[in-house]
């Protein structure tokens, strides 16, 4: 995690997200120090796949902060977020 | 051809399925390997977390379609759900359905298989020519159905019962005996199906 230059708390993530270590990132994602103004961003470019284990953890997050994005999904995230209602919860920055 | 192997039931088999997914549609559009990477992964996680079996993997290509089977011997069925968008949970089964050209649940004496289809690439890009004889009436339980209409006690799949407890073993079987017929699909209905996959799935807009 790091801060970048506005101030937002970026999590970097790559290889593979899966459920085999959803709850690993669950709780690293749960130690990031709260900043209540600061905006939460998921670099996702590095990520090669996630599926519905990883979305939840996203959606944890997302729960929790005062405004979360992603930042660089693949393709077929962007289509499994837009196709369950998830676009409007877990917000693909632009 | 089919082509098949047997995952134990731990955590990492989830990514050895897709893995397995991966390689063997190396050559098929990025799109079309992407969607079975995903769906292979929620089955597989069904497998693993929820029913707590071990599992089979299987893989059908035919000219015209895909086909990914996952069967396990755990007990009850995968029902889908429809979580609120904050809900954290229970999207497996409706990504299937999202980016599936068809899916189904069949039970089996043993436990359960649950298999997806995506369009094949075809050789030349023609529209695929018709196979007479070779339509047969889709005999598992399709996602048009409720999961309580879905019995077909005659469906089992082929992973061979007394062996889910060896260790994962490869397979690779040749088809050919027509025992695997309703995922042999009629070319015009093939081509419509792909034709809708592709607007539903893949929108100009993503890519």
């Amino acid at each position: 995690m790091r801060l970048d230059p506005t101030g937002a708390q970026v999590v970097t993530l790559s290889g593979e997200l899966d459920s085999s270590n959803a709850d690993s990132l669950k709780e690293r994602v749960a130690s990031i120090p709260p900043r209540p103004a600061a905006p939460l961003i998921f670099d996702l470019t590095g990520l090669r796949f996630m599926d519905s284990a990883g979305i939840a953890v996203l959606i944890g997050a997302a729960a929790k902060a005062s405004s979360m994005s992603l930042r660089n999904p693949s393709p077929i995230i962007r289509r499994v977020l837009e196709a369950t209602g998830l676009s409007n919860v877990l917000s693909i920055e632009s | 051809m089919r082509q098949a192997r047997r995952f134990r039931c731990r955590a990492e088999s989830v990514a050895g399925a897709r893995h397995f997914v991966k390689d063997l549609l190396s050559e098929e559009p990025r799109e079309i390997v992407e969607a079975a990477e995903l769906m292979t992964s929620e089955l597989a996680t069904n497998c693993v977390r929820h029913a707590h079996s071990d599992f089979e993997l299987a893989i059908h290509r035919s000219r015209e379609e895909i086909r990914v089977e996952v069967s396990d011997h755990g007990q009850g069925q995968p029902v889908m759900r429809s979580p609120t968008p904050r809900e954290q949970s229970g999207r497996g089964l409706r990504i299937v359905q999202e980016l599936a050209e068809d899916w189904g649940i069949t039970p089996s004496p043993n436990g359960k298989l649950v298999w997806f289809a995506l369009p094949a690439r075809t050789q030349t890009g023609e529209p695929l020519r018709t196979h007479a004889g070779e339509r047969k009436s889709r005999s598992t339980a399709s996602r048009e159905q409720a999961p309580e209409q879905s019995h077909q006690p005659k469906q089992s799949h082929e992973a061979d019962p007394g062996s889910h407890g060896a260790a994962s073993s490869y397979v690779d079987l040749l088809e050919g005996h027509g025992k695997r017929g309703p995922f042999v699909a009629h070319s015009r209905i093939a081509t419509l199906w792909r034709s809708r996959w592709s607007l539903k799935a893949y929108g100009t807009a993503l890519y």
